[in-house]
């Protein structure tokens, strides 16, 4: 019994020991190891998850080494591992040193890995909270601007109501099931056409967390300061891993409630309207290009909850394929902006006037970047639309999609404006963006392939998320 | 009998919604109405006259001189939080302590990967100076790069006039 728990927790063991042995490495042998470092370890665990065949329940500690968990393990690995690439020189260029940072990367993506694996409540909230406490500490690791301490100090404090919320909600799930097993406790929930009303007001409370950490309206509001303030591949890390942890938590709770679900459609509905209108129309009005993208993100979480609430099996794979989209899109509009920023910093929309032509490469990317969250074809961002809007008509969800199309429609604008000023203007002087560095440029190079290889041949990867839904 | 068992027999016997929840919304109502008394109270019994120093932030009674932002060494913060870690790792190993025979092997093994993960954490902390007094051996070699906002230059010029010796 026990060497299988060891074997179906192999991933969380090489990332739990490489944080130490990177924080050890850091104090004994001074030096920037900590990208090498974590990276090799990221390498070695996504190996080691796509090596591995899936395992049932490990009764002990409460994981389960499911197709799912793979597949999520693989996501954010690989994740961890661009924004680690992204940020050795941008930390190099913007005075950030101390292998802390590598360290607390590797350490958020433990709690993602221990939230994808989860069989129990109790460690969908130690990931959920593990994850989001290393987040407290990246967005705040800028200690030479006070933008990345009020960041961090507001997304604390909100965090904190937020974590609140989500073990409250365990708790009143808890007294009206009786279990802690995620599926034993979804399926009571909602037996026999008949709510737990304790438990369903424990579905109140732990959907309002979970709101706020894939930051729907109306709990989006630390989403635009907190992007804007901290350090630009921690927001790149930010807005994708723990965003897809947040979809990852709800797709374990969700597809086990089974025809349950339908008690949860009226708030999940209002979260997607909600997200969806207000996200586009607010984008609408930013100067600040990671303002704009922070409104965006709460947008584009908008659909994705949208293709969630039809309860289908369609919908939870669209879930699936437009969060691995999205990871590919954030990382490289954000991996795009934080290689620009050398020793000034670009963040205005105006600010990348002629910068493609400057900066092809970075530019490009961005503006590729652009082109799939408005959800041009060909790029992987229509496909992953087309997926979401697809599922909402077959779940029945005609008022909704409309109106998410009708959005996706004005979000056009301010994206394309980003990809005119780029262009459209000849750079105007001497442009202070910085080059891109090697890392930089495999990062980019890899999630740009990603969004064109998914948006012309996507057919594998939606066979394999077929394959992992139960 | 386990919390949900109860809940569950109140649904079985009388399903209404109303009755189960009738408990929770009569404590609700009490909690507010007592706040609200007593806040009620306050405004209706106080005393309404303002004066300078009535409407000043309280401080015992007593008039206020100074300012209260004084500077502090900070070394006391951090003894104090790696004291909470530590101090919250005897917690978790008592928890162990008094059921060790009952959770066996798997119980030793998980406690002491949990009491090794804090111990290297001692290791690291002390390597990187976090429990000398004073500023940190690798502060002194890295200093702090200047910083670009003004942030530091603002807290050493308030620093300066308060008479303090600021900064770096």
């Amino acid at each position: 019994m026990i060497s299988a728990d060891i074997w179906a927790s192999m991933p969380l063991i090489i990332i739990a020991a490489g944080i130490i042995f990177v924080l050890l490495l850091g104090a004994f042998v001074p030096g920037r190891h900590g990208t090498i470092t974590g990276v090799i370890l990221l390498l070695a665990s996504a190996l080691w998850t796509l090596r591995t065949p899936p395992l049932p329940v490990a009764p002990l500690l409460g994981i389960a080494f499911t197709p799912f968990a793979r597949f999520f393990i693989l996501l954010f690995s690989l994740t961890a591992l661009i924004t680690l690439l992204l940020s050795h020189d941008y930390n190099k260029r913007r005075g950030i040193h101390g292998e802390e940072y590598p360290a607390t990367v590797l350490f958020a993506t433990f709690g993602m890995v221990v939230l994808a694996t989860s069989a129990n409540l109790l460690n969908l909230f130690l990931g959920l909270e593990g994850l989001t406490f290393a987040f407290y500490i990246l967005t705040a690791i800028d200690r030479n601007s006070p933008d990345s301490t009020e960041a961090g100090l507001k997304y604390l404090l909100q965090g904190a109501v937020s974590a609140a919320l989500i073990a409250f909600g365990i708790a009143l799930l808890y007294a009206g099931v009786g279990t802690l097993e995620i599926n034993a406790a979804m399926k009571s929930v909602a037996s026999g056409g008949k709510t737990v009303p304790v438990a369903y007001a424990g579905w109140g409370f732990l959907l309002m967390g979970l709101a706020f950490k894939v930051s729907l309206v109306p709990a989006h509001l630390w989403t635009p300061d907190v992007y804007q303030g901290a350090p630009t591949p921690v927001v790149a890390f930010l807005s994708t891993g723990s965003k897809a942890a947040g979809f990852a938590a709800l797709l374990l709770l969700l597809p086990a409630m089974g025809s349950g679900i339908s008690m949860l459609h009226t708030p999940l509905c209002c979260l997607s309207l909600f997200s969806m209108v207000l996200g586009n129309l607010a984008a609408l009005r930013q100067q600040n290009l990671k303002r704009m993208l922070a409104y965006s993100s709460i947008a584009q979480m908008g659909y994705l909850t949208l293709a969630l609430l039809t309860g289908i099996r369609e919908g939870f794979a669209a879930v699936i394929l437009y969060v691995v989209i999205y990871t590919a899109m954030n990382l490289s509009a954000f991996g795009a902006i934080s290689s620009l920023t050398g020793e000034n910093r670009l963040e205005d929309v105006e600010d990348f006037r002629g910068v493609g032509f400057s900066r092809p490469l970075q530019g490009g990317v961005l503006a590729l970047s652009m082109f799939a969250l408005a959800g041009i074809p060909p790029t992987a961002g229509f496909i992953g639309k087309f997926a979401i809007f697809a599922a909402a008509l077959k779940g029945n969800e005609l008022p909704l999609a409309v109106i998410g199309i009708i959005t996706a429609l004005i979000s056009v604008y301010y994206y394309l404006r980003v990809v005119a000023l780029l262009y459209m203007q000849p750079a105007d002087g001497e442009k202070l963006s910085n080059q891109a560095t090697v890392s930089e440029m495999i990062a980019l190079c890899a999630t740009s392939a990603v969004i064109l290889l998914l948006g012309v041949y996507p057919g594998p990867l939606l066979e394999l998320i077929d394959s992992i839904l139960r | 009998m386990p919390m949900h068992e109860s809940l569950q027999r109140t649904v079985a016997g009388n399903s209404s919604l109303v009755q189960e929840l009738l408990p929770l919304a009569l404590y609700s109502a009490m909690a507010v109405a007592l706040v609200g008394i007593l806040l009620l109270a306050a405004w209706w019994l106080g005393e309404k006259r303002q004066s300078a120093v009535k409407s000043s932030p309280y401080e015992s009674g007593i008039r206020a001189t100074g300012t209260a932002r004084l500077a502090y060494p900070v070394p006391f913060y951090l003894i104090a939080i790696f004291f909470i870690v530590f101090d919250v790792e005897a917690v978790f190993i008592f928890v162990w302590a008094v059921a060790w025979d009952t959770l066996g092997m798997p119980g030793i093994i998980q406690i002491t990967v949990f009491i090794m993960v804090l111990l290297l954490g001692l290791c690291w902390i002390w390597k990187k100076g976090g429990l000398d007094w004073g500023p940190s051996r690798a502060r002194e070699k890295a200093p702090l790069r200047r910083p670009d906002d003004g942030f530091m230059q603002m807290t050493q010029t308030v620093a300066t006039e308060r008479g303090l010796h600021g900064g770096e």
